[in-house]
């Protein structure tokens, strides 16, 4: 039996993803990257003999998209993909969602009607009357609770019935002079040969909506519609004269109103809704005042930083020690050669990698989860969007960016809090220059090498660099690679809400499993890359039988070999072939330039004070200082660039992000030369 | 012509200002100005000694402003010339109506009067000539139809920012407002409709974010955030507090 497709639409904050994950419980869900596929994430529930396909779409006001992954929404439901939408609406205000639900039933959708949060609605005594809303709407209305998960079986139950009938397009009355008009355009168009009903669409040209506009154009072919075209020009312009109005804001504005009378007849307490300031005014009166606003921002984001970075970090740390221990094991185990250097350096150290982060992006998860289901992050991103919007970016990029100060890897995963896509791009192509944790120890051995004393200042320099330069890189990305539209700031500010545990733990738990099947086999495929690029060729043994030195091996490896390669492009800076094969080696993990130093320069374990002194011996003060800030610059490690691959959706934005900051790194260090020398 | 050419575009931004309180029937004062033209008194009664100076406008304390019979023609003409323009890229190129009002703005000021001639002559062209059945004009913006063709309140030239009288960001936290009219363009008006700023509706100012952010706003019964760029296109008229 055929697979049903069931959307879920409705406004940002009624609840519909809590509803979603109630209805596909635990079960697998594809988390979908925003903008490339339809809806948010997709699940699939088994009913009896039928499967349900579940797209919970992104949280829209209309059908009039405003961001890349809005417009997959409208074109699917225009096209008519599904067959069935649950119009999932607010209880405790239903009025904006009826207005969404009156355009489905005027598409000519099958919609089945969940009045969300009805526990709350009940509390405040303005519940909506589901049965008067049936009859008015001729749908079935059923009430849930998604914290809860009361009524998803109705619910389901209800879409299957609604999908055994055919859908019927409804009827709905703007009024005498608009509906002569609708009709007058919708003569025009051959209901069999669009997917949409013809007044829905007649209506939607009249708003200007381009979505339908296409449809139109697409399926009548060019001479009918440019009929079309020309009757909603007339229409336009009578309606403009009689009305005074842009028909768009006359169109909306009907529809608004029948909204409004719907949820008049059919919320009895609707008179007796309080106007007065409720629980979640007197917190914000609190929490973004004046005086408060910043310091508890302030007091929240260090939280952040601290239970991500540092109480992780005990956890992350026993991680990374129980596989060195396993790597010694191995190689303890395994006979000499090739293998057990793969399985030490290359795949113990790999898995090791991809799984030090976990502990430190599972707390990041759900810390992210709890701010933005209590509905704070909205609160995060007004108090911030003065600052971002200078710079072309969001309020919501603001956090992903602080958190890059700790670790790049994480800072990638929270951009998900960016609905639209280019903010989102721009915010994840330029997070590296916000100076993660394991650049510092590098800086550290820099300064002590060529600038001992002046630590303070030089690591404060380094990190204010990369910043102003991340707002820098991503204003320009906006304003050319990334050029758009503002994403509008118009937003609603969310009620404060108890998260439910079991969305936050749905969520942290999915988020975590990608993590570590997608962008852990990619971390894993570039240490093994990596492994063999300084494991060979293997240097024959010398004439008199001496094993080579570890820093022979290096030099006559691929790494060694690439890094000798790229001397007449690095000379600028001071480079020579082994601080590139350092740097070639710091794409691993940032820190790894420090043992790959050591081994270059033939320091078996020496301490920092030998590096630093054989650095100082070396190159000149004017190449730490370049080395510094290509460390700064330079594209991230790998374990960031397989999470962007996996965030972003595309190598492309891989590609274009690693040759970006290497020429931007090459640029820093070529001016930090002559700036110092 | 040659009066034209000394006129600055802000004097003659003035002129036309004066001349239209003059024609609503009003006497024009100093402050009608000023809030007409979004600007301080002080600039308005600079602004009035130049004009008085170059005979195109009555200025002196105590007796009421009054445009001379030179300033009058010379105001109607630039009146003219705008509502010609407006007219113009609105209704004949169906430039969306907020652009073609600010255009038409900036235009009248540099126009030259062949050009215009040429212009005029054109409108008629297209009203005048056929094309498959279909008026030239109306052929060619029905190449694709916006819901932003039509008309949007008869304007008046302002200056660039703000400008048409009190807007949402004007309303101090704690004010209450009613909904006039969305001035954004296209896009943005729609996506404000559709979360619910509608003409008529009333509105309470609940905070401004810092570092110049967002504001919050109250409507029915929901809190909603938009940058001030976005509020200062919401023309407001003081609503009376509850």
């Amino acid at each position: 039996m055929k697979t049903l497709r069931v959307a879920l639409a409705g406004n940002p904050n009624c609840g519909k993803s809590t509803l979603f994950n109630c209805m596909t419980g635990m079960a697998e869900a594809e988390g979908n990257y925003p903008g490339v596929t339809v809806g948010t994430a997709l699940g699939r529930v088994r009913r009896g003999d039928r499967t349900l396909e579940l797209t919970d779409l992104p949280g829209m006001y209309g059908t009039r998209p405003s961001s890349p992954d809005e417009e997959l929404a409208v074109k699917a439901l225009l096209a008519g993909s599904f067959d069935a939408v649950v119009s999932v609406l607010d209880s405790t205000n239903p009025e904006r969602g009826l207005a969404m639900t009156l355009q489905l039933l005027h598409m000519g959708r099958r919609v089945v009607v969940a009045l969300n949060m009805m526990d709350e609605a009940r509390r405040s005594g303005t519940a909506p009357d589901s049965t008067a809303l049936s009859r008015l709407l001729g749908v079935p209305v059923i009430e849930t609770c998604g914290r809860t998960c009361a009524g998803t079986d109705e619910l389901l139950n209800a879409v299957l019935e609604v999908c055994s009938r055919n859908p019927e397009p409804r009827r709905i009355s703007f009024g005498d002079e608009l509906d002569r008009h609708l009709r007058d355009i919708s003569r025009l168009i051959p209901p069999s040969r669009v997917p949409a009903a013809p007044s829905f669409l007649a209506a939607s040209l009249l708003e200007g909506s381009e979505a339908a506009w296409r449809l139109v154009r697409h399926s009548l072919g060019g001479e009918t519609s440019a009929r079309v075209a020309h009757a909603v020009e007339r229409a336009s312009k009578e309606i403009a004269k009689v009305f005074g109005e842009t028909p768009d804001m006359v169109v909306t504005r009907a529809r608004h109103g029948i909204a409004m009378g719907l949820a008049r007849e059919c919320v009895p307490g609707i008179f007796r809704r309080s106007t007065g300031p409720d629980l979640t005014r007197r917190i914000d009166d609190v929490l973004l005042s004046r005086l408060w606003g910043i310091p508890v921002f302030a007091a929240v984001m260090f939280a952040t930083f601290w239970l991500t970075f540092s109480a992780s970090a005990p956890l992350a740390g026993l991680v990374g020690s129980l596989f060195e221990l396993l790597g010694g094991a191995a190689a303890d185990v395994l006979p000499p050669g090739a293998l057990p250097s793969l399985v030490r350096d290359g795949v113990v150290g790999g898995v090791g990698g991809v799984l030090q982060f976990l502990p430190g992006i599972t707390v990041l998860l759900l810390v992210m989860t709890l701010l933005e289901d209590s509905g704070y992050m909205a609160r995060a991103a007004f108090l911030t969007d003065g600052l971002m919007h200078r710079v072309g970016l969001h309020g919501r990029s603001f956090i992903p960016l602080l958190l890059g100060f700790g670790c790049t890897v994480p800072a990638l995963m929270a951009t998900r809090a960016l609905d639209d896509r280019r903010d989102r791009l721009a915010t994840m192509l330029v997070l590296p220059l916000m100076s993660c944790g394991a650049r510092l120890p590098v800086y550290i051995l820099l300064i002590q090498a060529f600038y001992p004393g002046r630590q303070g200042a030089m690591v404060a320099m380094l990190y204010a660099a990369g910043a102003v330069l991340a707002l820098m890189l991503a204003g320009l990305l906006r304003r050319t690679v990334l050029a758009g539209r503002d994403a509008a700031f118009v937003m609603e500010l969310p009620p404060y809400r108890l998260p439910t545990l079991r969305s936050v733990l749905k969520h942290v738990w999915l988020r975590a499993k990608h993590y570590l099947a997608k962008a852990g086999t990619v971390i894993l495929g570039f240490s093994v890359l990596l492994w063999f690029l300084s494991y060979y060729p293997v240097p024959r043994p010398g004439l008199d039988g001496a094993l080579p030195s570890g820093a022979q091996r290096l030099e006559q490896s691929y790494a060694g070999r690439i890094g000798r390669l790229l001397e007449p492009l690095t000379e600028p800076l001071g480079f020579d072939w082994r601080m590139n094969t350092a740097m070639l080696g710091a794409m691993g993990a940032k820190e790894l330039f420090i043992s790959q130093t050591a081994i270059l320069h033939s320091l078996e374990g020496g301490g920092h004070g030998n590096i630093a002194s054989a650095l100082r011996a070396r190159y000149a003060p004017a190449t730490g200082l370049a080395a510094m800030f290509f460390i700064l610059v330079s594209p991230p490690c790998v374990a960031a660039l397989a999470v962007l691959r996996k965030e972003s959706g595309g190598w492309r934005w891989v590609v274009l992000q690693f040759t970006l900051l290497t020429l931007l790194a090459w640029l820093a260090g070529f001016a930090a030369v002559n700036l110092a020398g | 012509m040659e009066q034209q050419a000394v006129l600055t575009e802000s004097m003659e931004d003035y002129l036309i200002s004066i001349y239209r309180i003059s024609r609503s029937g009003r006497r024009p004062r100093v402050i009608d100005i000023a809030r007409d033209r979004s600007v301080s008194p002080a600039s308005v009664c600079q602004a009035l000694r130049k004009l008085d100076r170059d005979g195109l406008v009555r200025y002196s304390s105590g007796r009421a402003i009054a445009l001379t019979e030179e300033g009058a023609r010379a105001a109607q003409r630039l009146a003219s010339r705008h509502d010609f323009l407006l007219f113009f890229l609105r209704d004949i190129l169906g430039v969306e109506p907020s652009a073609a009002e600010s255009d038409a703005c900036a235009l009248e000021h540099h126009v030259s009067s062949d050009t215009l001639s040429h212009l005029v002559a054109f409108a008629q062209f297209t009203e005048l000539r056929m094309l498959g059945g279909a008026k030239i004009g109306a052929a060619f913006r029905g190449a694709e139809p916006t819901g932003c063709l039509a008309a949007a309140p008869p304007g008046r030239c302002r200056r660039r920012r703000g400008g048409m009288g009190r807007t949402l960001s004007d309303l101090p936290p704690g004010g209450r407002a009613r909904i006039l009219h969305l001035h954004s363009d296209c896009a943005a008006r729609q996506r404000l409709a559709e979360m619910g700023l509608l003409p008529g509706v009333e509105i309470e100012m609940v905070r401004r974010a810092p570092l110049g952010g967002p504001v919050e706003i109250r409507l029915e019964n929901r809190s909603l955030t938009l940058r001030r760029r976005e509020a200062a296109s919401v023309e407001v008229e003081e609503a009376p507090p509850e």
